[in-house]
């Protein structure tokens, strides 16, 4: 088979042709010679029965007569006849009753040969073996005499000369034949070479041009048939393939230098080709890709169900796009966007896939941190509060479908901020990390425990079946924080106050819900800390009455309902009036005089501060400038500056703005600041501050000596003024303690060359105190009450009516 | 050595009556008839007697005319003419042409170098018929008809000596001796009437197996067939024509002429060797058979 697919095409039609001619030839011949063999047949069945019936005929009255002599006369006669091998007659019961044969004929010989018997006796025993022979025709033929039966005459014939002249006939009909079929095959052999193979060598010998890449010599056409038409194809095609061939250069390159990585694999997933990126992204070489499958990325990281989708889907002849955290050859993991794409071909059947991947590794990872930071705490990597919030809700969902319930616990760490404010905020820092680990590890998996910020964490339980679960958490989240924690070589101990509101009894939405448990966790901090309690309805209402003020106070501003009040800050000596200490007060129209120790936290905590004390300082310096300029007085005005002022990065620019506005001496202005304020030690308070005292503002540090002891802050802040906190003072008369507290940070202030402020001084022995201890200026009730704008202007008009006149304002 | 001149005689007279034919019968006289009774087919006699009758007329010096017949009855009303002068019967018909026409033997025929005959039943080899008169109630078959003296007078007679009559078994005919004995061999007949001589005739025996038929009973040996002539043909011419005959074997061309008609040789024989056969006719046929014209 091998030998005949080389042979070439003019051989293989030759021979087909010949093959062909020979078989119907021969097919014609051997029905010619059938028919011809047929007719001799017939002709010698016809000879015969000629004869055997003229015996017959004549046989009768020989027999009755028992002319047996004359009987073989006539079978002796018709033997005579060429192709009889035999004739006999037998009786009517079957005895041969004649005898006449002619043994030495050859075909006699030849049949007895055939049939191994020398001789046989008579003819009747050559009868007997021979008659069935194929070579001979045997016939019968009834001897009748008055229509009984008398016997029948039996003539066999040999069919061997027919035979013989169709043998010879046949061998002159196949030499007949083959002249015929070789003059045939070379007549059409020269036509089909001149018409066919020439043209089609040329035709091959192009399409050898093709196959080495030569698509710029035409192949010729030699005629304008059908083979003619083939070669004009041919050369269109070849145009095409060129123009083709360029275009899929020109995509090759695009598709090798492209950036993103493209692998086309055929059905099985098998790689049959990857582009450079592919290498330079993966680190695998063509050589090492090229057999394997997609798998060899394969980093187990990415669901099953992904790769479920993607082989449905290119199976199905769709486009697949996705994502897959692969594994590069050196084990790095990274990702990829990957379309992949089944090629067809042009019975639209599915040969090959080609996959596009591009390195996505640094966009998931920026997602990644995007996610993190949207949704974690990054001190804790605990949840935040907008993971937090989704997971609530979702908690919600779930716990109303299956009629459960939902635990939300509010927890904060009671006096963390004395921590923070002390200790710095690294070292809180690291409590709080130590803190959310502690936490974490006394719920479920299920559960959730993130931290809202600062010192406050949100804890949820899922699938509840009682209230007792939650105060079980409650109780191990006490306990697990009842050890010290050790930060910086120091043992902290912080203990949690915790409000629980509980789903769905304490509220059915996650606002409720929170807003509940903070309240309870407030509760749980009025009954004394490190406890833990449940939301009710007395809570309740507390929290509607501080929503209540939350509410007014943000219109406040708008609808002038605050207003200042001045309280003097005297000579210790003279007791007149140096200068005032502006109080914010705030009179609302529902719920009438709200004491500031209740509306200025909430103003922090809700940021109002920044524009109320914006609002303060204008009109403060406003109206002090004023009353400077009446007087003719060097008055200084002290003014509370909130931490969240300081920390806003308006404050130095507003000072600033308010002096020039004003034409306020700036070294009449006095910023009071908090301790803590200063126990953060960040660059941006610190640079607050140095700018406004650049301006020559005066910084007074409000309420010493109720913060932390780290006095070394006063050394590292541009401070002016240190007041003394009222409980000092108040105590001082009575304990020998703090009055000689009192003396030290007079003293200590001496030495730092700060000026010190005595606050709510309310009687005599306590002015007598502060006047011995060396206080610069006082305030308090002694002296003067806060009083309103008008009250203070005539306060002022009073007390310094008497006092001589000193050096204008300038 | 009377012999040898005669013959030598003879042959000049026939050189003699050769150059001078025409003359020949004039010489001589009118033709000598020769007659053979049909035995065999006029054309097959022609060639087995030709040659003795142009031996004869050689030797006799005068014309020798060998007449045939289309059949016995044409044959025996030329007898009973006495047209023939030279006549070959069988040895029933010489009875009656002796009786009768004045016919007298001068030789006889030997056949298979014997010149007696004998009368015979065949039956097939393996017949279980052994004795002649187990053939009652079974069918015989004789050769020729009833005037055939070996095949049916004969064999006959051998039935008689049995003890069976006429109607004791079937009588039937074949056209000829040998077509007896085929009868029985090919088992259309439990036994043949015909002569002995038969079996060793070359048409018997080359057209079937002799070994497988076995005679049952055989007659007396009888004279051969009978060649006769005229009795009132001249003493000499009777003698020369017997002495002609008997010497056949003697003379080169008379050899020939006993090879052409398939004859061993033919032997002078007395009248009185028929006489025994006519008493078998007699015994057989009846006084009536040697009447004129049966």
């Amino acid at each position: 088979m091998r030998q005949w697919k080389r042979l070439g095409v003019g051989v293989k039609f030759v021979v087909v042709s010949t093959l062909l001619l020979t078989l119907l030839l021969g097919l014609s011949m051997y029905h010619q010679i059938l028919l011809q063999e047929r007719h001799m047949r017939d002709q010698l069945v016809e000879q015969a029965e000629q004869l055997g019936r003229f015996v017959s005929v004549i046989s009768p009255k020989a027999i009755l007569s028992y002319d047996f002599d004359t009987l073989n006369s006539f079978v002796a006669e018709v033997s005579q006849q060429p192709d009889l091998v035999y004739a006999l007659v037998q009786d009517k019961v079957g005895i041969t009753i004649t005898s006449y044969v002619e043994m030495h004929k050859p075909v006699i010989t030849s049949l007895l040969a055939h049939y191994g018997k020398p001789k046989v006796e008579s003819v009747a025993q050559l009868h007997e073996l021979v008659a069935n022979n194929p070579r001979l025709v045997t016939l019968t033929f009834p001897i009748l005499h008055d229509h009984r039966p008398l016997g029948e005459v039996i003539v066999a014939v040999d069919t061997e000369r027919q035979q013989g002249q169709i043998r010879h006939m046949m061998v002159q009909q196949v030499l007949e034949y083959l002249a015929v079929m070789l003059l045939l095959g070379v007549g059409i052999y020269a036509v089909f070479h001149y018409y066919v193979l020439r043209p089609v060598r040329a035709i091959g010998r192009g399409a050898g041009r093709i196959a080495e890449g030569d698509y710029s010599t035409p192949i010729v056409p030699m005629a304008e048939d059908e083979i003619g038409r083939l070669t004009d194809n041919i050369n269109q095609m070849m145009r095409d393939i060129a123009q083709e061939q360029s275009a899929l250069r020109k995509l090759s390159s695009a598709v090798e230098q492209s950036p993103a990585s493209v692998i086309i694999t055929n059905t099985g997933g098998i790689i049959e080709y990857v582009n450079r990126a592919f290498v330079e992204i993966t680190g695998i070489s063509a050589e090492s890709a090229l057999g394997k499958t997609p798998r060899i990325l394969k980093s187990g990281l990415t669901p099953d169900h992904v790769y479920a989708d993607l082989w449905n889907t290119i199976t199905a002849g769709r486009v697949w796009t996705g994502e897959l955290h692969n594994r590069r050859g050196d084990g790095r993991l990274y990702w990829e966007f990957v379309t992949i794409a089944p090629v067809r071909n042009e019975r639209n059947v599915i040969t090959h896939y080609v996959a596009v991947k591009e390195d996505i590794s640094v966009r998931k990872e920026y997602e990644e941190r995007l996610f993190r930071q949207a949704n974690f705490d990054p001190l804790t990597g605990l949840p935040n509060r907008a993971l937090a919030m989704d997971r609530l809700q979702q908690m919600l969902r779930t716990a109303h479908r299956g009629e459960g319930m939902v635990v939300v616990m509010f927890l904060d760490l009671d006096n963390f901020k004395n921590i923070n404010d002390t200790l710095g905020h690294e070292t809180g820092d690291r409590l709080l990390l130590e803190v959310g680990n502690r936490l974490a590890s006394a719920v479920r998996e299920n559960d959730t425990v993130a931290r809202l910020g600062g010192d406050e964490f949100l804890i949820l339980l899922s699938e509840c079946k009682r209230l007792q679960d939650g105060e079980a958490v409650a109780e191990k989240m006490l306990s697990v924080l009842n050890h010290p924690v050790s930060v910086a070589g120091r043992e902290l101990l912080v203990t949690p106050s915790i409000g629980m509101s509980l789903y769905p009894r304490d509220g059915v939405s996650v606002d409720l819900l929170l807003r509940n448990a903070d309240a309870a966790m407030y509760q749980a901090k009025a009954a004394g800390r490190n406890t833990y309690r449940h939301y009710t309805a007395e809570l309740n209402a507390q929290i509607q009455a501080r929503l209540e003020l939350e509410a007014e106070l943000r219109f406040a501003l708008e609808r002038q309902e605050l207003r200042l009040a001045y309280q003097p800050l005297v000579d210790p000596r003279t007791r007149l009036p140096v200068g005032a200490e502006v109080l914010l007060r705030w009179n609302n129209p529902r719920l009438g005089e709200v004491p500031p120790e209740e509306f200025i936290p909430l103003a922090e905590e809700l940021g109002l501060i920044v524009e109320i004390g914006r609002w303060v300082l204008e009109q403060g310096c406003h109206r002090m400038r004023l009353w400077q300029q009446e007087h003719g007085l060097p008055l200084t005005l002290a003014v509370n500056i909130s931490s969240r002022q300081v920390c806003s990065g308006e404050l130095l620019g507003l000072v600033r703005q308010v002096l020039y506005r004003n034409d306020f001496d700036p070294a009449l202005l006095e910023l009071e600041i908090t301790e803590h304020l200063l126990l953060d030690n960040s660059g941006e308070v610190r640079e607050t501050l140095n700018g406004l005292r650049s301006l020559g503002v005066r910084l007074s540090i409000d309420d010493f000596g109720t913060g932390y002891s780290a006095l070394n802050y006063l050394k590292r802040f541009p401070l002016n003024v240190l007041k003394i906190d009222r409980s000092f003072v108040s105590e001082g008369v009575n304990k020998e303690s703090d009055a000689t507290l009192i003396r030290s940070i007079v003293g200590m202030a001496r030495g730092l060359g700060l000026e010190v402020v005595g606050e709510g001084v309310e009687s005599s022995a306590q002015h007598q105190l502060m006047l011995e201890c060396g206080v610069d200026r006082l305030q308090g009730f002694l002296f003067s009450r806060p009083l309103g704008e008008t009250d203070f202007s005539a306060y002022l008009g009073q007390q310094l009516i008497s006092r001589p006149q000193p050096a204008p304002v300038p | 050595m009377l012999m040898r001149r005669r013959l030598i005689l003879a042959a000049g007279c026939a050189a003699l009556g050769a150059l001078v034919v025409p003359e020949v019968g004039a010489v001589g006289g009118r033709p000598l008839r020769m007659g053979i009774f049909p035995r065999r087919n006029a054309s097959l006699t022609m060639s087995l007697f030709q040659p003795l009758a142009d031996f004869l007329q050689s030797q006799l010096g005068r014309n020798v005319v060998l007449e045939t017949n289309k059949d016995f009855p044409a044959f025996w009303d030329a007898v009973r003419q006495r047209r023939y002068d030279i006549v070959h019967f069988n040895q029933y018909h010489y009875l009656q042409a002796r009786l009768h026409y004045g016919y007298r033997v001068v030789a006889r025929n030997v056949e298979f170098g014997s010149d007696v005959i004998a009368g015979a039943l065949y039956v097939r080899a393996e017949s279980r018929l052994q004795r002649t008169e187990e053939l009652r109630g079974h069918k015989v078959v004789f050769g020729g008809d009833r005037s055939a003296m070996m095949s049916y007078i004969v064999p006959t007679w051998l039935l008689r000596q049995a003890g069976l009559k006429a109607g004791d078994y079937v009588e039937e005919f074949a056209v000829s001796p040998p077509n007896a004995v085929f009868a029985a061999y090919y088992r259309q007949t439990d036994a043949a009437g015909a002569g002995d001589m038969v079996a060793r005739l070359p048409m018997v025996t080359e057209a079937i197996d002799m070994q497988k038929m076995r005679i049952l009973a055989i007659s007396p040996p009888m004279p051969q067939l009978p060649w006769a002539v005229r009795d009132d043909l001249p003493l000499e011419l009777r003698q020369l024509i017997t002495e002609l005959l008997v010497g056949l074997t003697n003379h080169p061309q008379g050899r020939e002429v006993l090879a052409d008609a398939k004859l061993s040789a033919l032997r002078a024989v007395d009248d009185e060797a028929y006489d025994r056969l006519e008493a078998i006719v007699r015994e057989v046929l009846g006084e009536q058979a040697l009447m004129d014209g049966q």
